[in-house]
């Protein structure tokens, strides 16, 4: 597999503060789904702004699908990038759902009657298009962050990068936006970068990178890192509900593998076990 | 704010409905300038007409229309009354000190009700019937022009619609720093004046300071997604000139001719 996305020996330091990353290297590969977790202040979203040069590295290099970043072709690289931000009424840009999804092909200066088609099929694909003369007041966060997506598949990216996009949606929008990530990084084949702190939306992942201080502190996949209950804790992380519900049963004195298990594979290793019992 | 008409917009397919918003714009401008050519009952009585007709083709009840003109009924009858009182000439039928009322002055005062009314009218029809986001649009179509002399129409245009899109966000942000504060104690709308202007400072602060972090995010974002400057950009939405504004504008230059032959 070619990497998408290969960080080189990155610092970052903002201004009047301590330095953030110095010589961080990073490679993702292409149609992975990586989480990167960590901290308040561990620097992931700083690390989602410099991947799209919304902020500018004090050295190293960063390379996208085999493009250098830099101020030449800038607007190369953020075509190939898709961004969903965290806030979704700080993201809207246009006056109407239609305006809104219609903003990023306004910039690429595409004729009308395409903006048209391709207004239409992104909104369909997020099940937004009976939305589509609603002012952004009258649409709800999960709404919101689902136009948002749109406007992002209507620029046909390779990249998806969501920073902390559900955080501020309740638990049902939540689920919904999780579930259309799903769907369209199988069918669009994106390379998908999701940086939460929400474990659940973690172990979704290939693999969760774990940010502290501006070092990666592990680089694992979701079986290998999410049975690790101390370890995860020490970084202020939660542990998904099974690992929770693991740890419990251990407690209780019953055996269970020790191993990442998601919600179905620990229905039906408790299913198993109760056969066997 | 809900029983406030002035700048709402009602959706609908009337003949003023599908005008293009730029040809609405400046007849709504035009009618205006009319307005003040007429001086005469004649032409007056043509005007009144001329609004009623202009009314039903909007195809919005006329109640709209007068609840429009309700926030602004103090401000006219405080102006025909100066007229009324103050004005000098014609047969005076009552004085007192400095006031005196005479016939022409009572004419005078009528017309300028009148007038009041058509302009209140005629703006009414335009908000009602297009969208802000129509309207936004329209100016820089008409603002174009200005491009000769290097105005930045476009940038201007792009900075209307963002503030437009914010405003309901903006009002249900200010509405829930306000509850805010009041759960904190904060008491608004009661008191003298100075207390009243200090217990707004708690609502501004956090208000500018919040659009602030709007800005900041929203820019980001926008830059995210390829916007680098707003002359370089295709457009989405176009509001292409109408049979209905050929219409309107001929309706409207006949108006003014026969206005300008009957006036004295």
């Amino acid at each position: 597999m070619e990497n998408i996305i290969e960080i080189n020996n990155l610092s970052f330091k903002y201004p009047e503060q301590d330095s953030l990353f110095s010589s961080l290297d990073l490679s993702i590969a292409a149609n992975q789904w990586i989480a990167i977790v960590g901290q308040n202040g561990s620097g992931k979203s700083t690390l989602a702004r410099l991947i799209d040069r919304l902020l500018v590295p004090d050295s190293g290099d960063i390379h996208v699908a085999g493009v250098a970043l830099n101020d030449e072709n800038l607007l190369t690289v953020r075509g190939k990038i898709g961004m969903v931000f965290q806030n979704p009424d700080d993201q809207f840009v246009g006056a109407t759902v239609e305006d809104d999804v219609a903003f990023g092909l306004e910039n690429r200066q595409i004729d009308r009657e395409d903006m048209k088609t391709i207004v239409e099929n992104s909104l369909r694909a997020v099940g937004m298009w009976d939305y589509r003369d609603r002012i952004p007041a009258s649409l709800s966060g999960g709404q919101k962050q689902r136009v948002a997506i749109a406007g992002i598949l209507a620029i046909k990216p390779q990249i998806l990068i969501l920073d902390e996009s559900t955080s501020m949606l309740d638990p049902q929008g939540r689920r919904e936006i999780i579930q259309l990530v799903k769907e369209i990084k199988s069918r669009e084949n994106l390379t998908i970068i999701s940086i939460t702190h929400d474990i659940e939306e973690a172990a979704l992942a290939d693999r969760i990178v774990l940010i502290n201080k501006g070092i990666v502190v592990t680089d694992e996949s979701p079986e290998q890192l999410l049975n690790r209950t101390d370890f995860l804790n020490n970084f202020e992380l939660e542990t998904p509900f099974t690992t929770q519900l693991v740890t419990e049963l251990r407690h209780l004195g019953i055996n269970v593998p020790n191993k990442y298990m998601n919600d179905e594979e620990l229905i039906s290793w408790i299913k198993k076990s109760l056969f066997q019992m | 704010m809900s029983n406030f008409i002035f700048g709402r917009y009602l959706p609908g397919n009337s003949w003023i409905h599908k005008m293009s918003p730029q040809s609405k714009l400046l007849l709504c401008f035009f009618f205006v300038f009319i307005v003040f050519f007429a001086n005469n009952y004649a032409t007056y009585g043509l005007l009144v007409v001329a609004i009623l007709g202009i009314i039903l083709l909007s195809g919005v009840s006329i109640g709209y229309f007068i609840k429009g003109i309700r926030p602004l009924i103090w401000l006219i009858i405080f102006t025909v009354l100066l007229q009324i009182l103050f004005s000098s000439g014609g047969n005076v039928l009552w004085s007192w000190g400095p006031f005196s009322i005479s016939d022409t002055s009572l004419i005078n005062g009528g017309f300028i009700f009148v007038r009041f009314i058509l302009i209140i009218m005629i703006s009414t029809v335009l908000t009602l019937t297009t969208t802000p986001l129509a309207i936004a649009d329209g100016v820089q179509t008409i603002l174009r022009p200005l491009k000769v002399v290097h105005f930045p129409v476009d940038t201007l245009a792009l900075m209307l619609s963002i503030a437009l899109r914010f405003v309901p966000t903006l009002m249900d942000e200010l509405e829930s720093i306000m509850n805010a504060q009041r759960s904190r104690g904060v008491d608004f709308g009661s008191g003298s004046i100075t207390s009243r202007v200090k217990s707004a400072v708690p609502l501004l602060v956090p208000l500018f300071s919040g659009a602030i972090t709007h800005a900041e995010n929203l820019s980001t974002a926008m830059e995210a997604r390829g916007f680098s400057d707003s002359e370089h950009r295709s457009k989405y939405r176009i509001y292409r000139w109408q049979l209905q504004d050929t219409v309107s504008w001929v309706a409207e230059l006949i108006i003014f001719g026969i206005i300008v032959y009957l006036r004295n």
